[in-house]
């Protein structure tokens, strides 16, 4: 490998961490847009969530007098697991060159591993609100994760493997025929999966003040300053996540298959594509009232169901 | 004890009762006067009969308890005041009963009147009455102690001691109950009270509520005013509702003083009630809308209660409807062009409203949320004699539009919706037929002539003796009750404000049980509780 390359190589990393957590609040701020539309109002401006980002940059945190260290650390731990997540998703590049990090196995296991330390986070101070929200943010976890990883083998299934780089190479190769039943079988569990870990309507409901039908929400009630900084960074950092696996896995065109100056294209692709997901899932998102909270069983299993349903379909009909 | 009348009755004007309002089955052995403005029969009774005529009220005349208030006399004699109102039309009874202010022990109504609780509570503390064999005599609205009972006559007045006073909640036991409390302060803004739940899981076992945070001494603050110059003071009672307030207000003032009340300016109080119910309920339907999550559906309810708050702003140039109403009519009268105004905008809110109805009823992941979700069964509203919207939905067919009819009511015919099924959707349908019913009812007062009501003539309080009135109206949340007591020199001596929401807070307690947690604001906002009205 030549010094070109590997300095090619470490710019792409650094360009796609900067794409992922560059982006992100914008995209929490189209999609605030899109649904503040849908109710009659102007809406903030869809760069606001820099400008919050910023505001709680310059604030100092308070922490409850019962918080451990465990308040202080979390946050950390959390954002960065989901840094961590970045490369395993070919954003700018295919095959990515970081594909020997991990598969998408590992993608779901720190995404849970961020979820944990913000449950962990939210019952260190001991507080009523913290506690409710991380059993209800665990317990919807542990129903969407069946699903999740379920939607990762049924996606993987036609290239026999479970990385996004070769999952998303079968699928350019497959040309239009990639919509085939079961890929929109496993996408439509996987939009599911990523309604409930952003903790988007119906499963939760972003936008509200009611501190007890909260599941992120109260999680975060104790925070301040730079932790919830992270926080809220890390979230729209998920989003982007998700959304951008998605996009990979069901829209691969327009990808750079080298690093030479196409990969300039492929930014302003995925810069569109994210953008225009963001503008479904928002226009979705109003569509819902919130879910009665026992209801998310019921769409849990339809996540399964039509995982499974996915995964039948390539190996028993071989469609 | 003194068994003398109560001067208010003595100088009660006379009049027979019509010849269908039969003497109530407890008045048969004691003195009985009827008070034809107020539709109530008055009675005075000895302290030890307070227990069982109230009971022979509730058994043998079907009567509700209305509300029960203390008074000091400044005399070293404390009455308490008990209305009883009929659970359909007809007419009530006002007791009276009169106790030293050395000793005032009085033999509680629980639990034979279970509504009687948070009255008998609040008397205990502000007037320092002792509920005999109470079988709760915790504070209600106190939460500091004061050096002596604050609504009593004195010439200092009472100052909260610092101490603050224990407060039990009962508590649960069992594998895995735990408590949630919630509040004073929350997450949103919104009104402070306290929640504390008793929990399975998510499941709710028992709420209670705890208020008083926003207690502001607004009964203390009307006294030794002139009762021209407290209409602010009864508007502001529960801001939301200015001006059910200020009318149930001046419907007192009027009756203890004895004033008439011309047909326009009835009209014109017609028109600004039904536009405030409206407008008040179609922010309910709203809150409902938002608290289930879908906030497209909110935002057409509150365009559409924009309209209405316009339409007050455009009769009465007051955006709430503050500052309009004052007693024996309006204090400038309203527009004389709003016809051609306010007729489309009824129109519009109307057709809105139906369609917004049938949109969240036929939305999936609404109606959801909505049906079968906090539930108040129809024995729990009998029991809690709730009122308003919420007593119709459990199908509790009451209103006292169409019950106890009061100015702008007398002689016309109100539609009053309800329903059966007692829960988050039956309420969300009353209220919005309560809506079309009240745009309706905007333009029926609009053709009656209430933009020539003229402004009110200034008002003389001054009289011979001491004079007493009671004002009924029904505010959007229900029931609002005020009685007014004028001294000689023509200053408010007393004055008890009761808004619905004293009746109907207890109501939430019930209709959680066996509901999870986060259903619980959805709860509570279709029951759309006052915390200023009920603490004052």
């Amino acid at each position: 490998m030549s010094l070109s390359s590997e300095l090619g190589i470490v710019g792409i990393i650094v360009l796609e961490f900067a794409l992922v957590l560059g982006i992100s609040p914008l995209l929490s701020g189209v999609i605030r847009k899109i649904k503040s539309r849908s109710q009659g109002r102007v809406g903030f401006p869809i760069f606001q969530s820099y400008r919050d980002l910023g505001k709680l940059f310059h604030k100092g945190s308070v922490y409850a007098e019962s918080a451990s260290a465990v308040t202080e650390w979390a946050p950390l731990i959390s954002f960065g697991a989901l840094i961590a997540a970045i490369p395993l998703v070919p954003w700018l590049v295919l095959p990515s060159p970081f594909g020997f990090a991990g598969d998408l196995i590992l993608f779901v296991g720190l995404l849970a591993l961020s979820r944990f330390m913000t449950a962990l986070a939210a019952l260190d101070a001991g507080s009523t609100f913290g506690g409710m929200g991380s059993t209800r943010d665990m317990w919807i976890g542990a129903l969407l994760e069946p699903a999740f990883l379920l939607t990762i083998f049924a996606w993987g299934a036609p290239s026999g493997s479970t990385g996004a780089s070769t999952i998303a190479l079968h699928s350019i190769s497959l040309g239009l025929a990639n919509f085939s039943p079961p890929m929109l079988l496993a996408t439509t569990a996987f939009v599911f999966v990523l309604f409930a870990e952003t903790g988007r309507l119906p499963f939760d409901n972003p936008a509200t003040h009611l501190e007890l039908t909260m599941i992120h929400e109260a999680m975060v009630l104790d925070y301040s300053g730079r932790e919830l900084l992270l926080i809220e960074w890390g979230k729209a950092v998920k989003f982007t996540l998700l959304t951008g696996l998605l996009l990979t896995v069901l829209l691969p065109w327009g990808l750079s298959l080298s690093l030479g100056i196409l990969v300039l294209l492929a930014i302003a692709v995925v810069v569109a594509k994210l953008l225009g997901a963001s503008v479904i899932i928002g226009a979705l998102e109003t569509r819902f009232a919130k879910l009665r909270l026992f209801r998310v069983v019921d769409f849990a299993a339809v996540a399964t169901v039509l995982a499974l349903g996915s995964i039948s379909l390539t190996y028993l009909v071989g469609v | 004890m003194s068994e003398v009348f109560p001067p208010s009755i003595d100088a009660r004007r006379g009049g027979d009762p019509p010849l269908a309002q039969s003497k109530p089955l407890v008045t048969q052995d004691v003195e009985a006067l009827w008070d034809p403005s107020e539709r109530l029969w008055q009675i005075a009774i000895a302290p030890s009969r307070w227990r069982l005529t109230s009971q022979s009220c509730q058994t043998l005349d079907g009567l509700r308890l209305g509300s029960l208030w203390g008074e000091d006399t400044g005399r070293s004699v404390l009455r308490v005041h008990a209305v009883w109102l009929p659970s359909g039309p007809g007419s009530g009874l006002h007791l009276v009963t009169e106790l030293p202010t050395a000793t005032p022990r009085l033999s509680t109504l629980l639990p034979d009147v279970p509504a009687a609780l948070y009255f008998e509570r609040e008397a205990s503390e502000m007037f320092g009455i002792e509920f005999a064999s109470s079988p709760d005599p915790r504070p209600l609205l106190l939460h500091i102690s004061h050096d002596f009972p604050p609504l009593r006559k004195r010439t200092a007045p009472s100052r909260p001691s610092g101490e603050r006073r224990t407060y039990e909640f009962p508590p649960v036991e069992g594998e895995g109950v735990y408590e949630v409390p919630v509040g004073p302060v929350h997450a949103g803004i919104i009104e402070p009270g306290h929640f504390r739940f008793q929990v399975v899981g998510e499941e709710i076992l028992s709420l209670e509520v705890r208020l008083g945070y926003t207690h502001k001494g607004t009964e203390k603050l009307f006294e030794g005013r002139t009762p021209v110059s407290s209409v602010p003071l009864a508007e502001s009672v529960s801001g939301d509702t200015p001006i059910a307030g200020a009318c149930a207000y001046s419907i007192a003032v009027e009756s203890a003083l004895g004033l008439k009340v011309d047909a326009a300016t009835q009209a014109a109080r017609g028109l600004l009630l039904e536009i405030e119910r409206v407008a008040f309920l179609l922010g309910d339907i709203a809150g409902i809308a938002l608290d289930v999550g879908y906030a497209a559906g909110a935002a057409r309810a509150n365009a559409l209660r924009q309209i209405a708050y316009d339409a007050l702003e455009a009769a009465t140039g007051a955006r709430t409807g503050r500052g309009v109403l004052t007693i024996g009519g309006l204090l400038r009268p309203l527009d004389r062009a709003l016809g051609p105004l306010l007729t489309p905008r009824m129109g519009t809110i109307g057709k809105g409203t139906t369609s917004l109805l049938e949109h969240l009823l036929t939305h999936p992941s609404v109606f959801d949320r909505i049906h079968g979700t906090g539930t108040v069964p129809l024995n729990v509203a009998l029991a809690l004699q709730l009122v308003g919207p919420v007593a119709r939905a459990s199908g509790l067919v009451r209103d006292v539009r169409s019950d106890m009819p009061y100015g702008p009511y007398v002689g016309r015919v109100v539609h009053v919706p309800h329903e059966k099924s007692a829960d988050v959707e039956a309420r969300l349908r009353v209220k919005a037929a309560e809506v079309i019913e009240g745009c309706r009812l905007v333009l029926e007062f609009l053709a009656d002539g209430a933009t020539e009501a003229s402004a009110a003539p200034p008002l003389l309080s001054e009289g011979p003796t001491e004079r007493h009135g009671l004002g009924l109206v029904e505010s959007p949340r229900g029931e609002y009750l005020t009685w007014v007591s004028i001294g000689p020199d023509g200053r408010l001596a007393r004055v008890h404000v009761r808004e619905p929401s004293f009746l109907n807070w207890p109501a939430i307690e019930y209709a959680v049980k066996g509901n999870i947690v986060p259903d619980f604001p959805l709860c509570n906002k279709s029951l759309n509780l006052s915390y200023s009205g009920f603490d004052r």
